[in-house]
């Protein structure tokens, strides 16, 4: 490439990567304002460094420890969930290869296109006496997301030679210990991927929990930002000083872990 | 034998079962309970026939639900396919800013969907908002428009939201196939002095067709059932002018009409079925072609 263009692309790349990232530093520099210049959502930098009771503030109006540990909760019990019935779900699927199961995977992909029934699900919740709670909330989100899930691991177990089941077989290995000792380990790549798209779509969700978990004292993160915002919708310093503590805990994974996000999430999409 | 020891059925159980009873069932009686009268505390009295369905169809505001929805599902699956193969384009070639540029672009994708809508609630601010300040200052005044209140372009701003927040993905994963094409074929097509336009449409473009087919169904599906963004930024409004299904099974339900909730529903459900039956066939088409 000549010297010419490449400045000219290196330019164009900046310009492009100020397009977002200009939007997220006014969110920053008037999380710092008082109310009255967060009002006017210039680029200006903050007068003083009176603005961190923000921070202080949003922490103790907006209930964020509780909302941070109902999430971190919510996402960690699923994901574990999630990971342990769709790959055992998708170990039997792909090992059986009968007509029945390869019907199962038709469902399967059925079931990541078409969306749920929502209505319907609530009226279950309701007879079932799951809604608004945490386990009820954490059974939907291993339904909605078993269906993608195990289709990974389905993808995946067809490149794992059945040779190795039988070898351990004849070793007289149990059938938990040929899946847990033996073929688990070979599925970390699979459960690195479930891990980061599975937590992703759980974490900042909105849609489940405004339905099913739409209670003050269970509040998700993405929820205390919607009602934040219903109550305050003048303050845009403490709505926006809200934004970046909610989005502080994905920023700081994505600055250190940021290879096995995006290995994670593009060996995910690309497999599945 | 040996596959019924080692390959238990019942291992397949509780997953399966936690899909049944909170995916398939519901699916199953939302085709049952959207031919009823049902109200808000889930009773009803009898079958009224397509009267939900017809109710849907006739009221000018649902009406736009369903126009609003195939607006947003093609105008962000135009966007984030062609310009997300443009970025991974730039975000593959060798520069110094390459790394700085790739992880800035994917950024919004990590964000959770409410916090970016507020923020362009706040960008998008008719007065004082950055998009029309901008413009004022480049006198472009007459570009600056009321975009989310003004009912004729609402739904393309929101479109406009979805695209910055999800293009970063489509990028990715754009990137990761670019980056699987190997690089003796480039030069051994450079040595035959192909130009740069033949290159990708001849070699680059065929061999990541695949992750082209999977990001415009996924993109579809996404936009096809979208509820939050919508639903943060403009709450269906002004008025009704950027409704979508699913905020319109939202306000019924908000509204104890579980009946015409539920048609809607069936209707996303429909509606996704048969277009993700085309496009499949379209994009299978275009392979074997």
């Amino acid at each position: 490439m000549r010297k010419w263009k490449k400045r000219l692309l290196e330019l164009i790349s900046l310009v492009l990567s100020g397009i977002v990232a200009i939007p997220l530093y006014m969110v920053i520099v008037n999380s710092l304002k008082n109310q009255s210049d967060a009002a006017d959502l210039k680029l200006t930098l903050p007068k003083d460094w009176s603005g961190f009771n923000n921070y202080t503030e949003v922490f103790r109006i907006a209930r964020i420890p509780q909302a941070f540990w109902i999430t971190l909760f919510i996402t960690v019990v699923s994901v574990v969930l999630i990971i342990i019935v769709c790959a055992v779900g998708a170990f039997v699927i792909e090992r059986r290869d009968s007509r029945l199961m390869r019907l199962l995977q038709h469902v399967l992909i059925a079931g990541m296109i078409l969306p749920g029934s929502i209505i319907t699900t609530y009226y279950l919740m309701q007879s079932l006496h799951l809604i608004r709670t945490l386990t009820g909330i954490v059974l939907l989100y291993v339904a909605t997301n078993f269906p993608f899930m195990t289709y990974l691991y389905i993808s995946f177990l067809r490149g794992v030679p059945k040779e190795l089941d039988e070898a351990a077989i004849i070793d007289g290995v149990g059938r938990f210990k040929l899946f847990f000792k033996i073929l688990f380990p070979l599925l970390m790549p699979v459960n690195a991927s479930v891990v980061v798209l599975s937590s992703m779509n759980i974490w900042n969700d909105f849609q489940t929990p405004f339905y099913f978990l739409n209670t003050a004292s269970r509040f998700t993160l993405s929820m205390t930002i919607y009602f934040f915002f219903g109550q305050h919708s003048s303050d845009w310093n403490l709505v926006f000083a809200n934004i970046v503590i909610v989005s502080l805990p994905v920023i700081l994974l994505y600055i250190f872990v940021q290879k096995y996000i995006v290995s994670g999430l593009t060996a995910g999409a690309v497999k599945g | 034998m040996i596959k019924k020891m080692y390959y238990s059925y019942w291992l397949l159980l509780p997953g399966l079962l936690i899909f049944s009873v909170f995916f398939i069932y519901p699916n199953l009686t939302g085709f049952l309970y959207a031919f009823t009268n049902m109200d808000e505390s889930f009773k009803y009295t009898r079958f009224v026939g397509f009267d939900n369905f017809k109710s849907l169809f006739q009221e000018d505001d649902q009406v736009i639900a369903f126009k609003n929805t195939f607006i947003f599902a093609i105008i962000t699956t135009v966007f984030k396919i062609v310009l997300g193969l443009l970025l991974a384009l730039l975000a593959n070639a060798k520069l110094r800013t390459t790394l700085f540029f790739r992880s800035m672009l994917f950024f919004p994708v990590l964000l959770s969907t409410l916090a970016v809508s507020l923020v362009f609630s706040a960008l998008l601010h008719p007065s004082r908002g950055l998009l029309n300040v901008f413009l004022e200052t480049l006198h472009l005044d007459m570009l600056a428009q009321s975009w989310l209140t003004d009912p004729q372009i609402v739904i393309f701003s929101v479109s406009f939201v979805e695209i910055w927040k999800w293009t970063g993905l489509s990028m990715i994963l754009f990137l990761a196939a670019l980056q699987t094409i190997p690089q003796e074929l480039k030069e051994s097509a450079m040595v035959e002095g192909v130009n740069s336009w033949q290159m990708f449409r001849h070699i680059t473009l065929p061999l990541i067709m695949p992750i082209v087919n999977t990001n415009v169904i996924l993109s579809v599906i996404g936009g096809l059932k979208v509820f939050d963004i919508v639903y943060a930024l403009t709450g269906g409004g002004p008025g009704n002018s950027s409704q979508v299904i699913n905020t319109i099974v939202f306000k019924n339900f908000a509204a104890g009409r579980n009946g015409e909730a539920t048609a809607a529903n069936v209707m996303l459900f429909l509606i996704v079925l048969v277009i993700v039956l085309l496009v499949n066939k379209v994009l299978n088409r275009k392979v074997e072609g």
